[in-house]
């Protein structure tokens, strides 16, 4: 039965996804194009140059001319996201960064939306995006119904793992309460569930690579009930959702 | 009046990394085993877990993890002369408790000895003449031979799945690797960790001098891994919390990722915790071993009838079972005779601090308890020692295991020890100053050994054992000698600073050097310098083996886990396929 359950909104998201796909590829034949055109990065990353939040802002309400589409299309203004499109909100910039580097590689971060959109940023655009949008955002998502069986095993390989399957707690690395370890490591509280879901069958799978070591081994021993369990408790946690001034450089991390 | 439980075939005094080694492979034979732990139970998962398992002060500071001195302690003094005192905080070395012992705080350095060590007395005057040694050094043979032990080192390693770069297979010199160290049948399970930038900044000034960097082997995982039991283990993440805490990523080798999983799923093997061995009682010949006095958590007394007894906690712990048990001759240092105490050891430490400006920043936070560079140029016999008055070694490295706020803030000389002046020293020098590890041999010599003290008792009533030690005269000849190399290579890594002695007498107990206690139930092929034969088996009482770092006739300059492990596995190849056939001495007398 929960297996069902599972697959049933794993369809949602993937016809979500494949909605949001379209009308990305329905507005932006022209930025596919060109990202598919696109050589290396014109504008690489200039040493000791500041990033610029306000160029991040004009690419993410405007692309660029380079065939970026703008980021809020997906991710929304504010980094909230949408479900198919993860939260930005919460996340260091380094991080951001990290993940739009990433995407440049399908080998390393496959994403049939994100590859050509990073690969059509150049170095300073993407360190001003992720200025931008390290800054932004306030709303959660919802916090859908998931059983108490689920939320409670999912609690369990958050905070405590899982000896039996040789599972650290992903708190262990996400930080108390999955408030993140800025600048390296990803908040994962108040994200969303099917986000965490997908970026969990990619390490599985073996499609993902990116990110640290020990994912692709943790991810392999978790069954689909474990990703549905996890995924669910993190997007429901409110008080652990990490405050913009951790992603301020130089500033300690938040705990509350 | 003790109750009297059912007999067993084998009773592990101890549960730690020799303890559930052995236990392990004789319940799998079929042989009923209980395991008695003087503390808990703790595993990984919940134990292990974060937030908790990083509070550096309860962990690091307050030592959870280690024994409670307010039930049992040691007492310490420099030379027999002086009045012994207790320890009544665990500051100068680092002896655990509860199941998995003190390989769950380790650091994950793991060495093997070289040949040299094993046949220390007699390489020593074949070389340099028998007039070279100081007259007070009691060093010895240990019966056993590196070759010997080979197998076991490898197999001890694959079960810890130790990361690592061999520097000589089958006596073939390997690029990358060790080359002083003894031949090995094949790679480590797992590659090398990466290389820290202390640590190239150390490999770049150690090549500069001609000398021979290689990676510490590590059994912090460089990659995630499934031992020879099927237990899997993960990498390591560079968290910094080794030593003094568990590892909650299941990346350090321990027996929780090691061999306890194996161990636990079999029936026929009972673990008790929170039971404090008393005494091993003998028949009235006081040649055979019949059963264990415990008491449990509740304060009720057991004794447990057992055919085989293994002594398995740790070194100092084993030598003092031994006398609290009458089993061997405690020894007399007026006479020098008698075994069990006899030949206590340490390590010689030192650590220079290399000084860099701001623009050098070391991130010494991202660290493992074994991540580092060294060089085996100075350890051992690895160079010549004819134009020196002295023996041993030390092998030098950067190895720097964390950078926690409470226990790493270097500053140079001349800081304020407190107030604004010492903040700001540390806040200046906290990310830009490498450690040097110089970690070196400990002689034994007459003057240093292990007793009972005469006048405090532990919580049961029992007396506690009494260390006397200080460092031999050549040792500290041994420490200023390597020491300044250590100085040396510090200032060829291009520092502004490099700032640190040699080791320098009196042994002080309550600054943290080593946890490395070694000797006083020594190994060796003579009853009359050995407490236990060559397979760790009492001469006097067969049906005990006493398996601990207790065993070294002296320590040799590398980390002693390594050695530890392979002679686990060496008595257990022994206790299977020797005593368990014909019980009885292996060795006669």
């Amino acid at each position: 039965m929960k297996t069902r359950a599972i697959s049933r909104s794993s369809t949602r998201w993937i016809i979500r996804s494949l909605m949001v796909l379209s009308a990305i590829a329905g507005a932006g034949l022209t930025w596919q194009a060109a990202a598919q055109n696109a050589t290396q990065p014109t504008a690489p990353q200039t040493a000791g140059r500041v990033p610029d939040p306000r160029h991040g802002a004009t690419i993410v309400q405007n692309g660029t001319d380079a065939g970026a589409p703008p980021c809020q299309t997906c991710h929304g203004p504010a980094g909230d996201g949408t479900g198919a499109s993860p939260r930005l909100f919460g996340q260091s910039r380094e991080y951001l960064m990290r993940q739009l580097h990433d995407f440049k590689s399908a080998t390393v971060r496959p994403s049939d939306v994100m590859n050509p959109v990073a690969t059509a940023l150049s170095d300073d655009d993407i360190a001003d995006v992720a200025a931008y949008y390290a800054t932004r955002g306030e709303a959660l998502p919802p916090v859908t119904r998931a059983d108490t069986a689920s939320l409670t095993r999912g609690r369990t390989l958050a905070t405590v793992g899982d000896n039996a399957k040789v599972l650290p707690a992903c708190n262990n690395c996400h930080g108390p309460g999955g408030a993140g370890e800025p600048p390296q490591l990803p908040a994962l509280a108040g994200q969303f569930a099917p986000y965490i879901t997908a970026q969990l069958q990619a390490w599985r799978d073996g499609k993902r690579t990116s990110g640290a070591i020990p994912m692709g081994t943790i991810a392999k021993r978790l069954d689909d009930r474990d990703i549905a369990a996890v995924a669910a408790y993190y997007q429901q946690i409110r008080d652990a959702a990490p405050a913009t001034a951790a992603q301020q450089p130089g500033t300690p991390p938040q705990r509350r | 009046m003790a109750e009297r439980l059912r007999p067993v075939d084998v009773v592990t005094i101890g549960v730690g990394m020799t303890g559930a080694i052995l236990a392990k492979d004789l319940a799998a034979s079929g042989l009923k085993v209980v395991g008695l732990e003087r503390g808990a139970m703790r595993d990984t998962v919940p134990d292990f877990q974060s937030p908790g398992m990083h509070d550096e002060l309860r962990f690091a500071i307050r030592k959870a993890l280690m024994v409670d001195t307010a039930r049992e302690a040691m007492t310490f003094r420099n030379t027999s002369g002086e009045t012994a005192l207790p320890l009544r905080r665990i500051q100068g070395f680092l002896p655990g408790t509860g199941v998995g012992g003190a390989m769950v705080h380790w650091n994950g350095q793991t060495y093997r000895f070289q040949e040299a060590d094993f046949v220390y007395r007699s390489r020593m005057e074949q070389r340099y003449g028998k007039n070279f040694l100081d007259p007070d050094l009691s060093i010895q043979d240990w019966g056993v031979t590196y070759a010997e032990l080979e197998p076991h080192y490898d197999r001890f390693e694959y079960m810890c799945g130790t990361s690592g770069k061999a520097g000589n297979i089958k006596g073939q010199i390997q690029p990358g690797g060790n080359p002083f160290e003894a031949p090995r049948a094949r790679e480590y399970p797992t590659p090398p960790m990466k290389e820290p930038y202390f640590a190239a900044l150390f490999r770049k000034a150690a090549n500069s001098l001609g000398y021979h960097p290689f990676p510490q082997p590590s059994s912090n995982l460089s990659q995630p891994y499934v031992n020879p039991e099927g237990v899997a283990m993960n990498a390591c993440v560079f968290c910094g919390f080794c030593e003094r805490f568990g590892c909650e990523h299941f990346a350090k080798a321990s027996p929780q990722t090691m061999v306890l999983p194996a161990l636990m799923k079999n029936p026929n093997f009972e673990l008790r915790t929170n039971c404090q061995v008393l005494k091993v009682n003998l028949d009235s010949t006081g040649r055979k071993a019949v059963s264990v006095s415990y008491m449990d958590g509740a304060g009720r007394e057991f004794e447990q009838p057992a055919e085989l007894i293994l002594m398995t906690a740790f070194s100092l712990n084993n030598v003092r079972l031994m006398l609290l048990s009458g089993i061997g001759k405690p020894y007399d240092p007026r006479t020098g005779d008698g075994v069990v105490g006899r030949n206590y050891a340490y390590q010689t430490t030192s650590g220079p601090l290399v000084f860099y400006d701001e623009s050098v920043n070391i991130n010494p936070f991202m660290a493992s308890g074994a991540n580092g560079t060294m060089i085996a140029d100075f350890s051992g016999d690895n160079f010549d020692h004819g134009p020196f008055k002295f023996i041993g070694g030390s092998y030098i490295g950067a190895i720097m295991t964390n950078g926690r706020p409470i226990e790493w803030h270097p500053t140079p000389p001349g800081t304020p020890t407190w107030g604004q002046g010492w903040k700001d020293a540390v806040r200046r020098h906290y990310n830009h100053t490498v450690a040097i590890g110089v970690h070196g041999s400990s002689t034994a010599s007459r003057a240093n050994y292990l007793d009972l003290d005469p006048t405090y008792k532990d919580a049961w009533g029992l007396p506690l054992l009494r260390i006397t030690f200080d460092f031999p005269d050549n040792d500290i000849r041994m420490s200023a000698y390597v020491n300044q190399k250590a100085v040396e290579i510090g200032r060829a890594m291009g520092g502004q600073a490099v700032v640190g002695g040699p080791r320098t007498r009196p042994y002080n107990p309550t600054i943290y050097q080593t946890t490395h206690n070694t000797g006083g139930a020594v190994m060796g092929n003579d009853p009359k310098t050995s407490a236990v034969n060559r397979y760790l088996q009492s001469w006097d009482v067969p049906n005990v083996f006493v398996v601990g770092a207790s065993a070294y006739p002296q320590n040799a300059t590398y980390n002693p886990t390594g050695t530890l492990g392979a002679l686990t596995y060496w008595a257990l190849d022994a206790i299977q396929n020797r005593y368990l056939k014909s019980p009885g001495a292996l060795v006669p007398t």
